[in-house]
């Protein structure tokens, strides 16, 4: 486009090859302005100040949101930019929570690398915040507001990768907080713990919650045997902790550290992926053969799960019953090893260790708890096992790799490559494209699968029908998916749904990252690792033959059920809390929920209360009921709502209101 | 194929033999020509069995590194599979011998099987065979260094061999039939012979490639492969258990499982070129035996292509360790769907025949063997005897100089004679001082002969220089003693001989040179002297004359005195002769 295209920084020309933003061209001069709000992959906010520039003619500016122009000539490196870039640091010291020797993100917080960068030795601006309460309430994440620097990252990942908006900024100026919906703790909120928002964090404000001391309770204990799974995209990643490369592929040395650790048995997650593609792909194609509730979506992130059963309520029958992988090893190995070994369940403390901070929601989810045992008992970290490795003063690098435990550490490429997005889509496929177009697959790769966008659509030939597949990442475009599927617009009959970048290598308990570079290398360790294996189909895993042959028989059979496959239900985004506007005098009365949510709001919702609080309250129904005001119903698309006892009313007015009313007093007289 | 035939399997690195005939020695089948005091192999005669390549000490013998072969099926696209020989597990560390096939795939290899399925094959051919054929000699042909010795060297035996092809060849037909003739199949053992044995026309290119586990190793060294960092897996074709045993000695029988009824109670289960030629010479064609042989000792675990200082058993143990583990996968294998039958042929060795004993009694004679006693059999030159070095000289295998009991007695004989003719007198003592010996000269000098062999130096001389010489720093003195005793004067070079730990000492007569020497400072001496006497006699001529003289005038002067006082008196006597007296006092 232009003849010149270049720019001059420091007084060095620099060509411009399509940068975003003038920051992009810095850094590819090899100046690595310091940035905390400003990630490749989320949008430009220009928060923290700390990348301005001077530009002749226009000033000291933010360079990552101005775009670059031919000729322009900056300066990086002024003492006056110097000087401001202190000074933000200062004043964000003053009010951060200093407390950094027993941070969790101690020796990992940006905040103490830039201040450290930019030589900040001394912090003259008094404290003026208030201390807040650490929220503890959610079982995957730890929200330390005190150590908060407002960057808005967390923020933007919540919105722009996950499309939630969990947390957002309340208040203004100096009182500006980022805060959950309504000043809520986390655990109370439409929060699905992918823990995107911890991964973003400079700071120590949001981070993974630390299990790791019931692990060394539990292995302490001499009564309890403690066994280990270990997910696929952990030992992809584990050696950045380790100064090792992304991609480095660690399985010896982390069943090395865990059985040096006091681990009874590790095996590996991708047995139970195995499992989880057998059951799945049965499903789908049984599913298929009846025409019904297609598209099925794969269930093996509880991310995704929690946002379907948030906001697509409706859609929940389309969800595969499968359990996750490690769910369905935790249901498993209770069974068999607890009989193997002759041990109460309840003596044996299955740890997963995964990539995922939401896989700590999931083992609690009631669902998996059946008399008093859960399936799966802690859920740590690639970060907390790392954490683990370095208090029991192992050499990680050094150590001689062992071998995982059979046979539940048995296992193919297919489940290998759960851990990355297309890898579940692929590895049913392997099994699907085999048994119903009855061939055998010499090569199973489905390269077409792969990619690194988003969303992505592929068809494949099954038994001489088309078969369309989405597979998407983040749950943003998971909404975009669905609501296309909703319109009609998709005739989709598989759709792959991962929350995080690039599926769960790119995952928030994954030892922090910044940039694509870091989730390829990971990908391709796991792509890598399947092809390195005698086996790649799902099938031909024996030792998952023998346990059908054993204990399951058929795949979706009674028995498979009762282990393997799950139930979903509607979840409402936030915790409740009625307004009580009328509460009648008698012992028995009727409940009246009237939504006051801003779609029913603007429906007339607020009209239609008070008419009925008007009726309710000139006639003898005053004693006889309770009328509150709701937040949102979540049933928006039909408002206003109001529900009359257990009955739900949609397009609610005047008149079916009062009917109801009466109709079910005169049921409770009665 | 034709092109890899040209190049020989073992060749000698001719830079870097330093012509030690270890090689010779260790060599069993004397496979090994010295020409010009250089190493090479004899092809015909060689049956690779690579133990020269073991023993050399320079590395100056190498075998043909095929890897590049394998790189270029790679280059060209080729499907690659691998045959992986039952003995890997001692090879490889306990830690990462399960990520080996992983390592292997990422390489480029496409299969990666177990040669344990060929022996497997094998194995329920050869129970057969043996049970068709009983009461006879069975050899079990799966070592191809058993199969050459027995070839070249024992045609009366060809016979006797199973007629079935090795594991390797036979697993080479599975993976071919399996995964289609258009692939390439790889094996990587232990051996190098197999290289050999791979190449045969009659197996038709089964195998396309042999690499060792020393070439693979190098492989992984050249890609910076690290095995730790591996993800454990297994082979792609199941294997049966005790097939995998195939590399330990025993390991046909145990997978052949024949039953005691079918061989004989004197069969043998034997490892190593001694226990194989005891065997081959007891046998014959009719002697109902087995002779389950495996040429390198403890088996192929300790074959020519594994460079590995781990303790043989840890190997075996390893190996057995590693047979335990298997994944409950099966597959029908059945021997009757491939053709796994094979024929030996002999290929007697072409001696140089007719030379006649005078030719040996010739050869013998050039290295001082004149009569039998004189043929110590030593062995220093490689051979077992003499005389089989003799008839390798006529061979044209061996030089006359391998022989170090003659080169080192001609050696001796040169430095023998300039010590024996030296004009000056050597003696060699050892630590205490005793004499070990001593030339000509040095008896002449000392008046000695050979019975002070063994006796102390202080017999004949002062060893005060000697005894310096042993308990001080310096490593040599130089000193000139006049020996009285002996009419004799020495200039005497004392040094160590660090190595031996003895004395040296060499002298030098003097004598007459010292002689010459007197003369002339005793001319010069009697000058001084004379000359110092006439000062001295000159003096005292001084002091005489003036003694002379002194007395002279005293006493001249007493007399005048005398004179005087006589005058005096006469003067009392007579005033008038004063005129003495004052001419006296007025002097």
């Amino acid at each position: 486009m232009y003849t010149n295209n270049k720019i001059e920084i420091d007084g060095r020309e620099i060509a411009l090859e399509g940068e975003k933003n003038l920051l992009e061209v810095i850094r590819k001069a090899k100046i690595d302005l310091p940035t905390f709000c400003y990630h490749s992959e989320l949008s430009v906010f220009g928060a923290c100040r700390l990348c301005l520039v001077d530009i002749e003619g226009r000033g000291i500016q933010a360079s990552c949101s101005i775009p670059p122009e031919p000729n322009m000539k900056l300066k990086t490196n002024t003492s006056e930019l110097r000087e401001i870039r202190k000074i933000s640091i200062e004043l964000l010291l003053a009010n951060h929570d200093q407390n950094c020797q027993v941070c969790p993100k101690n020796t990992t917080c940006k905040l103490q690398e830039i201040a450290h960068r930019l030589g900040v030795d001394k912090v003259r601006f008094k404290q003026t915040d208030q201390r807040q309460e650490i929220d503890f309430s959610s079982c995957a994440l730890v929200r330390d507001a005190n150590k908060c620097i407002l960057c808005g990252d967390c923020v933007r990942a919540c919105t722009e990768l996950q499309g939630i908006g969990a947390i957002d900024f309340a208040f203004r100026g100096s009182h500006s907080r980022i805060v959950p919906a309504f000043g809520k703790n986390l655990a109370d909120v439409e929060c699905v713990d992918c823990g995107q928002c911890a991964r973003v964090c400079p700071t120590g404000a949001l981070t993974p919650k630390n299990d790791t001391p019931k692990v060394w309770e539990a292995l302490d204990n001499p009564k309890k045997v403690v066994v280990a799974q270990v997910a696929p995209a952990v030992r992809v990643a584990i050696g950045e902790l380790f100064g090792l490369k992304p991609g480095e592929l660690l399985t010896g040395q982390v069943v090395s550290a865990l059985k040096r650790m006091g681990f009874d048995k590790v095996f590996d997650t991708s047995f139970a992926a195995d499992l989880t593609v057998i059951e799945e792909a049965n499903e789908f194609l049984a599913r298929k053969a009846k025409g019904e509730n297609l598209p099925i979506f794969t269930s093996c992130c509880p991310a995704w799960v929690k946002y379907a059963e948030q906001y697509y309520p409706d859609m929940l029958n389309h969800l595969s019953s499968c359990k996750s992988p490690q769910q369905m090893f935790g249901s498993i190995a209770k069974d068999i090893l607890s009989k193997q070994m002759n041990i109460d369940p309840k003596d044996l403390v299955i740890v997963s260790i995964m990539p995922c901070t939401a896989k700590k929601f999931e083992a609690d989810r009631e669902e998996f708890t059946h008399d008093g045992v859960k399936e799966v008992d802690i859920v740590i970290t690639t970060q907390e096992l790392g954490s683990m490795i370095k208090q029991a003063g192992l050499k990680f690098t050094e150590l001689e790799p062992e071998s995982l435990d059979l046979p539940l550490g048995f296992k193919t490429g297919a489940g290998i490559i759960f851990g990355n997005s297309g890898g579940v889509t692929e590895a049913v496929l392997r099994y699907a494209v085999e048994k119903v177009n009855n061939v055998h697959l010499t090569n199973a790769d489905f390269l077409e699968v792969r990619g690194t966008s988003g969303i992505r659509e592929i068809s494949v030939q099954l038994n001489g029908e088309t078969i369309n597949v989405a597979i998407v990442f983040g749950l943003k475009n998971a909404k975009i998916v669905l609501d296309k599927i909703k319109a009609g617009k998709a005739n989709y009959h598989l759709v792959e749904v991962m929350s995080c970048p690039n599926g769960c290598i790119g995952g928030a308990g994954q030892p922090v990252y910044f940039g694509e570079d870091v989730n390829k290398a990971r990908t391709k360790g796991l792509y890598d690792c399947d092809k390195m294996l005698q086996l790649h189909k799902a099938q031909e895993n024996p030792y998952v033959a023998e346990l059908y042959n054993t204990k399951l028989g058929e795949p979706n059979s009674h028995e498979a059920h009762e282990l393997l496959h799950t139930e979903y239900r509607n979840r409402k985004r936030i915790a409740d809390q009625k307004i009580h506007l009328i509460t009648g005098n008698k012992e028995e009365k009727l409940c009246v929920n009237f939504c006051v949510g801003t779609s029913c709001y603007l429906k007339g919702a607020q009209n239609l209360l008070h008419r009925v609080i008007d009726h309710v309250e000139r006639t003898d129904l005053k004693d006889l009921v309770q009328i509150n005001a709701t937040f949102c119903m979540e049933n928006c698309d039909e408002g206003p709502s109001v529900t009359i006892g257990d009955k739900v009313i949609k397009h609610a007015n005047f008149k079916t209101v009062c009917d109801n009313i009466d109709e079910e007093l005169k049921e409770l007289k009665a | 194929m034709t092109e890899k035939a040209k190049k020989n399997i073992i060749f000698t690195n001719k830079a870097r033999c330093k012509d030690c005939y270890r090689c010779v020695r260790a060599c069993t089948v004397k496979a090994i020509k010295m020409f010009e005091a250089q190493a090479s192999i004899d092809t015909d005669r060689c049956i690779l069995c690579g133990t020269c390549i073991k023993e050399c000490p320079q590395q100056a013998k190498q075998y043909r590194k095929d890897a590049e072969i394998v790189k270029e099926f790679f280059r060209n696209g080729e499907k690659v599979l691998l045959s992986l020989a039952p003995s890997f597990p001692a090879f490889f560390d306990q830690h990462v011998v399960n990520r080996v096939p992983s390592a292997l795939r990422s390489v480029g290899f496409s299969v990666i099987s177990e040669t344990a399925i060929g022996a497997y094959l094998v194995s329920k051919e050869a129970e057969e065979y043996i049970k068709k054929n009983k009461d006879k000699t069975h050899i079990v042909s799966f070592c191809p260094v058993v199969v050459n010795l027995i070839e070249k060297y024992y045609p009366r035996l060809v016979s006797s061999l199973l007629p079935i092809m090795s594991p390797m060849i036979a697993h080479g037909q599975y993976l071919k039939e399996k995964y289609g003739y258009d692939c390439k199949v790889v094996f990587i053992g232990p051996c190098i012979a197999k290289k050999d044995e791979s190449e045969k026309d009659i197996y038709n290119g089964y195998i396309d490639a042999v690499l060792t586990f020393d070439e693979l190793k190098e492989w992984f060294e050249e890609e910076k492969i690290d095995l730790r960092k591996f993800e454990e897996s297994w082979f792609d074709d199941p294997c049966d258990k005790d097939a995998k045993l195939f590399a330990l000695s025993g390991g046909f029988s145990k997978a052949a499982e024949l039953e005691a009824n079918y061989i004989s109670d004197n069969s043998m289960t034997i490892t190593g070129f001694e226990s194989i030629k005891e065997a081959l010479n007891y046998a014959n064609p009719d002697k109902n035996i087995l002779i389950d042989g495996l040429f390198c000792s403890m088996g192929c675990i300790n074959g020519a292509g594994i460079k590995n200082e781990t303790n043989y058993f840890e190997r075996k143990e390893r190996v057995l360790e590693y047979s335990e583990k298997n994944i409950p996968v099966s597959e029908k294998l059945d021997k009757n769907n491939y053709k796994l039958s094979t024929k030996f042929e002999k290929r007697v060795v072409e001696l140089k025949t007719g030379y006649t004993e005078e030719q040996i009694k010739e050869v013998l004679e050039k290295t001082g063997k004149f009569e039998d006693e004189d043929q110590l059999n030593c062995g220093a030159c490689g051979y077992n005897t003499c005389r089989e070095k003799a008839i390798a000289v006529i061979e044209g295998i061996a030089e006359i100089e391998m022989c170090i009991p003659y080169m080192r007695r001609i050696a001796e004989q040169r430095g023998d004679k300039i010590i024996e003719s030296s004009p000056n007198g050597i003696v060699i003592l050892d630590q205490e001082l005793n004499i070990i010996n001593m030339n000509p000269a040095f008896k002449k000098f000392f008046y000695c002969n050979n019975s002070v062999y063994g006796k102390k130096i202080s017999m004949l001389m002062d060893p005060v220089y000697f005894e310096d010489l042993k308990s001080g720093d310096e490593d040599i003195l130089e000193i000139t003693v006049n020996h009285e005793k002996y009419n004799i004067i020495c200039h005497q070079k004392l040094y160590k001989l660090k190595n031996e730990q003895q004395l040296v000492g060499i002298f030098v007569d003097i004598t007459k040179n010292l002689a010459d020497k007197e003369q002339l400072s005793s001319l010069r001496n009697e000058t001084v002297v004379q000359a110092q006497e006439l000062l001295v006699h000159q003096i005292e001529m001084a002091q005489k004359l003036a003694k002379i003289l002194g007395e002279n005038t005293a006493k001249g002067e007493l007399l005048v005195e005398n004179l005087l006082r006589l005058a005096k008196d006469e003067q009392s006597k007579t005033k008038n002769n004063n005129w003495l007296w004052d001419i006296y006092t007025s002097k």
